[in-house]
């Protein structure tokens, strides 16, 4: 019998290729926010005299210091601001408050219809069962200027009502992920919990809820992340400084620019901070974030 | 008093019935054990009991209160799953304290009652482990124990043992037991496991396809079967069966010819039956007797030794293959394949059964039955 070992790290010309590749899509995945970052650490008047050097000539926090507010406006002129104003901290207040809420709304909400999906007899649950997994086909944009449409009607513009509602209650891809673990939850342990005198709703929430936490967290970073990152529809219905998320105010001021041009370093220092939550629970959570897309087929 | 009366109960989904009109009393403190082939409609019984199915049509008397209506938790019945059902993220503590917290029992109580069930079932020192830190017989012991704490009318197990290995199940099969005789509380038990069924009984309950075909205490079924199907379900190794036609009475004493040409005697009360009607011959394993010539002929195919007994697989001409009688032999037979057995059947030893596959009333005792074996 051969004592050849099944699993060799010999280099071999595949494993070499494959290594390549690998390092070629990092530094293309890396090389933008590398490039951000340097220039949110580059002094501003001196933006143009290495542009094509992947180092700055100089380094400097001012840029982060002037998109947080800390300081006033001559000195942020004189650091070579265009002069726009932006609120980063406001920003990423009304960022993760549409996140959290979001998040919340739509994990609690679809968790209990994905409940009633995998446990409730009634009539008509297939068929409605299937419309929910059918509106997973109709483009998320579609959708958009009818609900633009009923917010505006509603008043609602410029809300954080508004801003959350076409999110909080509707997610058929939360429905139809938590509807397939539940299946997988032994009927046993519900119908023992029956004969315990529970009702559905403590059910619920004290027994599928808590042998769900691995889906619900997964939900819960997908949900997260596409709130974070949501542009679109903020930029619809929140317009308002105030009501700016980070993704909208970062528009904003890329758009303003009172001096001809726009405050590249100060735009770079904002979309670095705006980064920092999502790569934070990258890091953290790489794991469950990673089995988490893995598991939804998303990208 | 019957803690559990069932009338006329019937269980339909859509136009297809599968419980069909089952009449029945559970006496209190009564051991009863529904047991059947796999879809015979066991557990859908039960869980009618517990409520966990609708009952279609028919009524549902538990502790002398109408109970066909009443949720599941209001049918004063605890029921012990075959998959134990135990909540993975709750402590055995918390598992068993489950049903008194949801009624409102107060924290002196639920420990106490608790501790005490842990105690009897000696689970004192595993009540802050998570389930699956258990073995399967400790989880068993614990679902019993969540089952103890409720102090229902009515104990309800579905297959309890299926889940653990041989030796578990006979040591959990004593432990129900011994339960049993300690609280004298009403229990049904559906199992297929017709070792379990008759070692844990007091009245066994023989379904089929929906409906009852016998009830009665586990020898009375044995020896006194009302049909093929109960006489070829209830006692391992089977019942054999032979076709023959019967002949006539004399006396006490039925004549019947089997298909070889062999006669055998049987102490039977043939009744109304007339002599050729074409009639079958049930023969259990150990009353079969071995005999040096004559009887029914046939070789041996396989031999197993299982220490205490003998069993031999005969294949006797005129059958198919696949139905081998099957003869209990002394442990110390030396019978081996290939042999050619003579079988004699004492006139105690067989059960008669007319056309229509009911029995013909044996006229033997349980003693005189043990006397033939």
């Amino acid at each position: 019998m051969s004592n050849r070992p099944l699993y060799t790290r010999a280099l071999t010309p595949g494993r070499v290729l494959a290594w390549g590749v690998l390092m070629l899509v990092l530094v293309v995945t890396l090389l933008p926010i590398a490039t951000v970052l340097r220039t949110a650490l580059t002094p501003s008047t001196e933006l143009y005299a290495h542009s094509g050097s992947l180092l700055a000539g100089g380094w400097t926090l001012d840029n982060f210091a002037r998109v947080l507010g800390l300081l006033d406006e001559a000195t942020n002129a004189a650091l070579g601001g265009s002069g726009a104003n932006i609120d980063v901290l406001h920003a990423l207040f009304n960022s993760a408050l549409f996140t959290v809420a979001v998040v919340i709304g739509q994990v609690l909400f679809s968790a209990m219809a994905a409940y009633a999906f995998a446990r409730l007899r009634f009539r008509g649950s297939q068929v409605v069962f299937g419309l929910f997994v059918a509106s997973m086909m109709v483009p998320g944009i579609v959708l958009f200027i009818p609900n633009f449409v009923l917010v505006k009607d509603i008043g609602w513009l410029n809300t954080y009502a508004g801003l959350v509602a076409p999110f909080l209650l509707f997610s058929a891809f939360g429905i139809f992920f938590l509807r397939q673990f539940f299946l997988s939850i032994p009927k046993d342990l519900e119908e023992a919990a029956l004969l315990d005198g529970a009702s559905r709703l403590y059910i619920f929430f004290r027994i599928v809820l808590p042998l769900s936490k691995t889906p619900i967290a997964t939900l819960s970073i997908l949900c997260g992340i596409a709130a974070w990152n949501e542009f679109f529809w903020p930029f619809l219905v929140a317009k308002d400084e105030d009501m700016q998320v980070l993704t909208v105010a970062l528009q904003s001021f890329k758009s303003s620019t009172p001096q001809g041009a726009p405050d590249w370093t100060g735009l770079m220092a904002a979309t670095f901070l705006s980064i920092l939550p999502t790569a934070a629970l990258l890091i953290s959570m790489a794991r469950r974030v990673v089995e988490s897309v893995a598991f939804s087929g998303g990208k | 008093m019957s803690d559990v009366v069932l009338r006329q109960v019937r269980k339909a989904y859509g136009s297809i019935e599968t419980i069909h009109g089952i009449d029945l009393a559970v006496e209190s403190g009564e051991f009863v054990v529904f047991v059947g082939p796999s879809g015979c409609g066991k557990s859908t019984l039960l869980r009618m009991i517990a409520g966990l199915e609708d009952i279609t049509s028919g009524e549902l008397e538990i502790a002398g209160v109408r109970a066909d209506t009443l949720p599941p938790a209001r049918r004063q019945v605890a029921m012990v799953f075959q998959s134990y059902a135990l909540y993975p993220h709750l402590t055995v503590f918390e598992n068993m304290a489950f049903g008194l917290t949801l009624a409102g029992e107060s924290r002196d109580v639920i420990r106490d009652r608790v501790s005490r069930a842990a105690q009897v079932l000696q689970l004192s020192h595993l009540l802050e482990r998570k389930p699956k830190a258990l073995s399967g017989g400790q989880r068993q012991r614990v679902a019993i124990g969540r089952a103890i704490v409720r102090k229902p009318a009515v104990f309800l197990f579905d297959e309890p043992l299926s889940n653990l290995d041989a030796s578990l199940r006979v040591q959990m099969r004593i432990e129900i037991a011994r339960l049993h005789a300690e609280m004298q509380a009403t229990m049904i038990y559906v199992t297929h496991d017709q070792v379990e069924a008759m070692t844990l009984a007091d009245k066994i309950v023989v379904l089929n396809k929906g409906g009852i075909e016998q009830v009665g205490s586990p020898l009375d079924l044995y020896h006194h079967p009302r049909n093929l199907f109960v006489a070829g379900f209830i006692g391992s190794p089977k019942m054999n069966f032979l076709e023959g036609v019967l002949q006539g009475t004399s006396g006490e004493l039925a004549t019947v010819t089997l298909a070889d040409g062999t006669p055998l005697q049987l102490a039977i009360d043939t009744g109304s039956t007339a002599p050729g009607t074409r009639v079958t011959v049930g023969v259990r394993p150990e009353h079969f007797v071995a005999v040096a010539s004559g009887g029914l002929a046939g070789r041996v195919l396989v031999v197993e030794h299982l220490g205490d007994a003998t069993f031999a697989y005969v294949d006797v001409p005129g059958r198919a293959q696949e139905e081998l009688l099957i003869v209990r032999l002394p442990a110390n037979s030396r019978t081996r394949i290939g042999d050619t057995l003579h079988l004699d059947v004492p006139v105690y030893g067989g059960h008669l059964f007319d056309t229509d596959g009911h029995a013909l009333r044996r006229l033997v005792t349980e003693d005189t039955d043990r006397a033939a074996a």
